[in-house]
């Protein structure tokens, strides 16, 4: 069984400033892996430990970040044999439509992929749609928020955490889901699983090598401003020895 | 095939009455025909036509037969409600139309051959202004966006064909969904990760006695504890409140859930670590373990 688990790097939203103009200004932001994608990764790792002889391959669309070795690490160290990366200048402009395209191209290129698990949704723009639409282009049955998953003779069954129930349901492999937010807790690496993730296989494509055309944006971002924020007066009381200054501080705003 | 910024034909399709209700009102707003599916069964007298599928059978597996309606009548737009159920049809609809999902919708509005939506992006960080082309676009609504329909006009009952689902629901269990409406609290305590046990939520909800007011909590004590129902979790992708005063207890400050409190007219911290962001957001803060401080703040104030 082979597993392929999605991950998207994204700017780290304490080093987005807001410009004068409230528009965001990216250009001081490191970069770091969604949050909830840790969370797919480990998810697919359960599955695949729990299959004798499953392997569990990373796949990520994205600009030269892809390649930085510090964040592969990061990564790679969370268990799965190996991965890939396809590599685009434009892909930070990409909407869930045209990543899912290029996701489904990708694992066609890859072959024999029996799962594709997803994070509940990009820890930036958070859209929660490229599960299913890759699924889709893909022509394979997809479910998202899902928490427990496990895979047995072609079938996966799944529990779905919904708004007001729990579903548990069956579906046929190959198949895609995305997460829960909080399914499973990643696992944390230590620094030998670190040392060794610099030493995994991470293959790169080109954009091109991918997809042969580039298809045009489908959704046309129009504007993005930061909405004025209110002056706090952040008056700051260290230590429980200041709590009387706190509480008459506090009967007052009350 | 656009007159007067409306599209011809919206399909519109939730799980509950309640959704169908504010989608109805808003296709209306869009488009010169609304037709819908509402999968919880009851009298929903409104729009023009109600798309009905042979039998009982959980949301999800009636999406096949919805995607053979849809690929067959092509509503220049469809509108969704805001649940997970209908994220994922609305992602298949999308790839089959061949465009990337409105999700979250705060407004709707057609401009010349497009549907614009406004929604939060970067965790709340801003708003963003965003446009698909019509015919053909799929917008995921966020709640309350539109006044429900009221009960005016029979529509005409559309027979869909049944199309199997690959996807079978072999159980299901019901969830207590509590009611509290956090909306209405003047002051809102909110408990974070800073609670190390779900027994010591004691000392927190002991302060909201004292303080007169609701409890509600971060994401993670809700998703990932589950200390506390889904009802109470403040943020993007939770509530978005307008409390009086807001207390964070043992709460980081990160933008994805202090979004949901952006407009309180106090913001009150009390965290361990000095260095936390909520400290630079907050108009009064305590820099202690809530353990030590909540007791003797109840005793004191
Ligand atoms: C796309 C996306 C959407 C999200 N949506 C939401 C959302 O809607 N709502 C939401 O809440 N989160 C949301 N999150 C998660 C959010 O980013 C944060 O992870 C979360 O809000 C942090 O919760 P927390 O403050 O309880 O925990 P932490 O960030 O772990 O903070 C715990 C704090 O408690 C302090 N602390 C520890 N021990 C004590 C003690 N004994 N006494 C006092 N203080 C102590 C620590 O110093 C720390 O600051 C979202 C994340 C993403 C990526």
């Amino acid at each position: 069984m082979k597993i392929v688990a999605c991950y998207k790097l994204v700017p780290e939203d304490r080093d987005i400033n807001v410009n004068s103009d409230l528009t965001l200004d990216l250009s001081k932001a490191t970069w770091k892996v969604g949050d909830y994608d840790l969370t797919a990764i480990e998810m697919a790792m359960r599955i695949g430990e729990a299959q004798e002889g499953a392997e569990v391959v990373l796949l990520t669309y994205g600009g030269d970040v892809v390649t930085d070795q510090k964040l592969k690490k990061g990564v790679y160290a969370r268990g799965p044999q190996m991965g890939y990366a396809v590599r685009d200048n434009e892909a930070f402009c990409s909407d869930s439509f045209g990543t899912a395209r290029v996701l489904a191209a990708a694992i066609d290129k890859i072959g024999d992929v029996d799962l594709v698990v997803c994070g509940e949704g990009s820890g930036d723009i958070y859209s929660q749609q490229v599960a299913p639409i890759l699924a889709t282009l893909m022509k394979r049955p997809v479910v998202n928020a899902v928490k427990e998953a496990s895979a047995e003779g072609g079938q996966l069954t799944v529990k779905r955490d919904l708004e007001d129930a729990v579903e548990v349901a069956t579906l046929p492999l190959p198949a895609v889901v995305s997460t829960t937010s909080e399914a499973c807790k990643p696992r944390i690496p230590g620094m030998k699983d670190i040392l060794a993730a610099g030493k995994k296989e991470q293959v790169v494509w080109e954009i091109g090598e991918v997809l042969s055309d580039q298809s045009a944006l489908r959704k046309e971002v129009v504007n993005t401003l930061s909405p004025a924020q209110k002056e706090r007066a952040r008056t700051i009381f260290e230590g429980i020895d200041s709590l009387d200054s706190f509480v008459d501080a506090l009967r007052k705003v009350m | 095939m656009i007159a007067m910024g409306k599209t011809d034909k919206a399909l519109v399709v939730a799980e509950s009455q309640a959704q169908i209700r504010e989608l109805i009102a808003g296709a209306q707003g869009l488009a010169e025909k609304t037709a819908f599916y509402c999968w919880e069964k009851g009298i929903v007298a409104a729009g023009d036509e109600r798309l009905q599928i042979e039998g009982d059978m959980p949301f999800v597996e009636t999406f096949p037969s919805l995607i053979a309606y849809v690929e067959q009548e092509r509503p220049s737009v469809i509108l969704l409600g805001n649940s997970q159920n209908c994220r994922l049809l609305a992602g298949q609809l999308g790839a089959l139309l061949g465009t990337a999902v409105l999700v979250d919708a705060q407004s709707l509005t057609i401009d010349g051959d497009f549907l614009v939506s406004s929604r939060m992006v970067y965790g709340g960080m801003a708003n963003r202004t965003e446009r698909v082309q019509l015919p053909g676009a799929v917008a995921v609504v966020a709640p309350a966006v539109f006044p429900a329909v009221e009960d005016t006009q029979q529509p005409v009952i559309v027979p869909v064909a049944y199309v199997p689902s690959a996807i079978k629901v072999t159980a299901v269990e019901e969830k207590v969904v509590e009611s509290v409406n956090l909306a209405a609290a003047k002051t809102l305590v909110c408990v974070g990760r800073g609670f190390a046990e779900e027994s010591e939520l004691q000392l927190a909800d002991d302060f909201a006695r004292k303080v007169g007011g609701e409890i509600g909590c971060t994401r993670p004590i809700s998703e990932g504890e589950g200390w506390m129902s889904s009802a109470r979790y403040v943020g993007v992708s939770g509530l978005m409140l307008n409390p009086d005063i807001y207390f964070g207890l043992g709460i980081s400050g990160q933008i994805q859930h202090m979004v949901g409190v952006n407009g309180a007219r106090v913001v009150v911290a009390i965290n361990k670590d000095p260095k936390a962001p909520i400290f630079e957001q907050c108009d009064l803060g305590l820099v202690a373990t809530v353990q030590e401080a909540l007791p003797a703040i109840v005793q004191n104030l």
